[in-house]
């Protein structure tokens, strides 16, 4: 052997890397997050000429309204669906600031599971404790012990976590992050909504109080009127205009290989201490690597006891037990497991691809009323696959 | 393609706008996607297609990982950002992408261009870090002449190489990209190619000599 052989031969022997498959769908969460903030928004130099055009716009308007008469603020718009557990004690405020609308929710304790939507630069949506802040797109849960923040989890979207005085964490959809000190349960979890898709909030939601801005101060401080360009504030880990609900994790109807980072409560960019994971997620985990070991009957038996707990991770379970199930060849029993999942899960990603795995079955079974029905509620879907998978589904009834 | 509809059992695969849509039959092994080509995922991302570019990194990342981590020794953090960086690249250059060479070998010039640029800005540090000390401490005479003494050796010196060298190392001998299509991943002339790569060759096994001696 040549040296220059025997040195390949002992480089191809360094390690490189090799990301688990948490780390991996992470990665691939966020790259598809991207991809679809950058298709929305595509850099162009023109804008940047625009956007300066627009901040002395701003400005201008902005020294008209405060030097001239003061009129009322514009109604300040609400972007999340905030749902609190019943002795969760939180104050919601929506204001108008000079870039936008300014939504924040101060939790003082009890849990709190957030929808964001689509906002829009400028604006802000966060959830404020007295030593944090989190801000996202996409849904997730907050928990709140003492006035202190004790531990955000991410079911779609994602989410930035900071601690003052310590670097943000930026969590992917499925990813969880605990504070150092944290208990099994702070307060009972949040009833999941048990009704069909709706837009409307199902789950017992806490009245909340809202501030309305006062008329007397549309414009948070006098210097920000000065400056030509808006207040700055930190930047969010989703610029805030993706209409995240759908489109910022499509998940690829085509390669259903589902998201394991809820299996993972403590990723590596996300949790800075091992915690001990529930008796769900230790089911979920369970499920998950026999899913993947191709143990479809074994894992059906762990993702269902998965499921039958608390939590968006039990939610997701339901979804995977019904792969589980429908690759163990027991389709009856994966058609009850999807439509489980399709009446608890009113804001999951994976909505789109279990009406349509639902509709297959029920095709294959030959009810064509019932899967053209479950085909088009899936044609609406942000994901372009799986709505053009669910049209493909509906000619192939015809 | 031909397509027959029974009602208990509807042929699934359809023609959706004169383009085949491949639909996968519950049970099925997922192959719908596999059978589509990378450069046919590729031009999808062109036209903004997400599952396209969730499919060509499912197909790619474990190479895209290795290539990195093989280039740039760094914290996992930032193998991930820099994959991820590759990735995004692909999504924006994809109507670029001329169909000279393969996809592949698409995403290992981006690849290559990303580390390179994430190495020029981080150069001080990468400087403060090379004058680190070899981790050879807790070595006994008797095992230093081991084989993973070798390796361990060859990695260290291998980092140490200049990054031109080190990408034409990397690319050449350890992902055995032919020379020529190495020459156009790295945007260089051929003669420039072989000249570095036997400099980086050269290098590590006056290292691991000198180690040895």
């Amino acid at each position: 052997m040549s040296d220059d052989a025997r040195l390949r031969e002992l480089a191809k022997e360094l390690p490189y890397e090799h990301p688990d498959e948490a780390r991996r769908e992470a990665v691939r969460a966020s790259l598809l997050a991207a991809a679809t903030r950058r298709e929305e928004h595509p850099p162009q130099r023109w804008r940047v000429v625009a956007a300066f055009g627009a901040g002395a716009l701003v400005a201008a308007a902005a020294v008209l309204l405060v030097v001239g008469r003061r009129d009322p603020a514009p109604a300040a718009i609400e972007h999340a669906r905030i749902e609190a557990s019943a002795a969760a004690a939180l104050e919601h405020t929506v204001s108008t600031t000079a870039s936008g609308t300014d939504e924040i929710v101060r939790v003082h304790s009890g849990k709190v599971r957030v929808a964001v939507a689509a906002v829009k630069a400028g604006d802000r949506v966060a959830i404020e404790t007295s030593d944090g802040t989190v801000e996202g797109a996409g849904d997730y849960e907050v928990a709140v012990r003492d006035d202190k923040l004790a531990a955000v989890t991410v079911t779609a979207g994602s989410a930035r976590v900071v601690i003052s005085g310590q670097k943000a964490v930026f969590l992917a959809a499925g990813q969880a992050w605990h504070a150092e000190l944290w208990t099994a349960e702070i307060t009972p979890a949040i009833p999941a909504p048990t009704t069909a898709p709706s837009s409307a909030p199902t789950a017992p939601i806490q009245t909340t109080t809202m501030t309305p801005p006062t008329p007397t101060s549309p414009l948070p401080t006098t210097s920000s009127i000065q400056t030509p360009t808006p207040t700055p504030r930190p930047a969010s880990p989703l610029p805030a205009v993706a209409p995240a609900m759908t489109t910022s994790v499509p998940p690829p109807v085509e390669t259903p290989t589902p998201a394991p980072a809820v299996t993972t409560p403590t990723p590596a960019v996300a949790a800075p201490k091992a915690i001990e994971p529930t008796e769900t997620e230790q089911h979920f985990q369970r499920g998950w690597k026999l899913l993947k070991a191709g143990k479809a009957i074994e894992a059906s038996a762990e993702l269902g006891l998965a499921a039958d707990g608390e939590g968006p991770i039990a939610i997701d379970a339901r979804y995977f037990q019904a792969e589980a199930l429908v690759k163990a060849g027991r389709k009856t029993e994966a058609e009850k497991a999807l439509v489980g999942f399709l009446d608890r899960a009113t804001q999951s990603l994976r909505r789109g691809r279990a009406a349509v795995m639902l509709a297959r079955l029920i095709a294959e079974r030959g009810d064509t009323a019932s899967a053209r029905a479950w085909f088009q509620a899936a044609i609406g879907d942000g994901d372009p696959a799986v709505a053009k998978a669910a049209k493909a589904g509906l000619a192939a009834l015809e | 393609m031909t397509s027959k509809a029974s009602p208990s059992q509807p042929n699934l695969t359809a023609l959706d706008g004169g383009k085949v849509v491949p639909i996968r039959r519950p049970g099925e092994p997922r192959a719908s996607l596999s059978e589509i080509s990378d450069e046919a995922l590729l031009a999808a991302c062109g036209v903004g297609e997400s599952a396209a570019l969730g499919a060509l990194y499912d197909r790619h990342h474990e190479a895209m990982y290795r290539l990195v981590s093989r280039m740039l020794r760094s914290e996992r953090a930032e193998i991930d950002d820099l994959v991820q960086t590759t990735f995004l690249e692909a999504w924006k250059s994809a109507k670029g992408y001329s169909g000279k060479g393969s996809v592949k070998s698409f995403l290992y010039g981006i690849a290559a261009n990303t580390v390179r640029h994430h190495v020029r800005s981080a150069k001080r540090r990468r400087e403060a870090l090379a004058d680190l000390p070899e981790p050879m401490h807790g070595a006994t005479p008797d095992v230093a002449a081991s084989h993973a003494q070798q390796v361990q050796r060859l990695g260290v010196a291998i980092e140490r190489l200049p990054h031109a060298l080190r990408e034409v190392y990397v690319l050449c001998d350890l992902e055995d990209v032919p020379g020529v299509e190495a020459a156009r991943i790295l945007d260089v002339r051929a003669g420039t190619l072989w000249r570095r790569l036997h400099d980086a060759r050269k290098l590590l096994r006056e290292a691991l000599d000198g180690g040895a001696a």
